[in-house]
């Protein structure tokens, strides 16, 4: 081991709280903002698949953001516009000025990996599935929802916010533990 | 909390950043010697890609449901009617 590998390890933790998290209505948001994409893919001689594929990875990354505190200069979905036109940019390699981006939406920046890249990963998560469903629960909360410490006690039912801790501690272990005992070597998890 | 979920929780601080410079140093030189350590915190890494991959797939599972019930709910027929409009010229359905 090195120090560039380290520096790798610590570059994949989700991130942590950052502002309380605003309930967002999905279903208002996706028929305000998926006729928008459809009618960009289909210009674009995509088929109603591909404007919902791309529609979904848009609101996913759409929700990351939103979960992160990023507050956008435009209508979300115009936001969301954007963010499938540099998906659709980058599945069909194409040129971006084939593709009409306005001032706000050339800002627009998008994870550097594709969503669906780590095969690996997703093999992966059968692992986490494993540690019963309260575990994943809690994790999902936590590390991907970023739900702040004290709503999880109240959500879970925890009686303090340290046995909340205390559990989510416990359950990254047993998850842990599981990916320990099924991989076959160093460079399963070691990338 | 017992030893290993001790041992749990200073990892996490290390591999969010929640450690201090020196202390963070001192965990470094610690994973530049210690094997067991650094497979530890590598495995705890992964754990985190975990989870967001898992999350992601929810979410995702959450917007076909969303799609579906758009799609096959008579009070959206007019959403349904833009979006199949949009499509007309293809063979596929919307459904």
């Amino acid at each position: 081991m090195n120090a560039a590998m380290i520096d790798t390890l610590t570059r994949v933790y989700p991130g942590k709280v950052t502002a309380p998290i605003q309930s967002v209505s999905f279903e208002s948001l996706y028929e305000a903002a998926f006729p928008a994409v459809a009618r960009f893919v289909s210009k674009q001689g995509g088929t109603f698949t591909d404007a919902k594929d791309v529609f979904h990875d848009a609101m996913i990354i759409w929700y990351e953001k939103h979960r992160d505190g990023f507050t956008a200069q435009t209508a979300d979905e115009a936001y969301i516009l954007g963010i499938a036109k540099h998906l659709w940019i980058r599945k069909f390699n194409r040129n971006k000025s084939s593709v009409s981006l306005d001032a706000v939406e050339m800002l627009i920046d998008i994870p550097a990996n594709d969503l669906h890249s780590e095969v690996h990963i997703n093999q992966l998560v059968r692992y986490l599935e494993r540690a019963g469903r309260r575990c994943l629960d809690l994790l999902v909360a936590f590390y991907y929802e970023k739900m702040p410490m004290r709503t999880i006690r109240e959500r879970f039912q925890y009686g303090s916010e340290r046995s909340a801790t205390v559990q989510k501690f416990k359950c990254l272990e047993k998850v842990r533990e599981e990916v320990r005992k099924n991989s076959l070597s160093y460079e399963d998890f070691i990338e | 909390m017992r030893t290993s979920l001790n041992s749990i929780q200073e990892t996490e601080r290390f591999l969010s950043g929640a450690m201090a410079p020196g202390e963070r140093l001192l965990y470094r030189a610690k994973l530049l010697l210690d094997r067991t350590l650094f497979l530890d915190t590598a495995l705890q890494s992964l754990v985190y890609r975990i989870i967001v991959a898992y999350g992601r797939k929810r979410k995702r599972a959450e917007l076909e449901a969303l799609h579906r019930s758009l799609f096959n709910n008579p009070e959206k027929v007019t959403f349904r009617q833009t979006i199949e409009n949009i499509f007309d010229h293809g063979n596929e359905t919307t459904r």
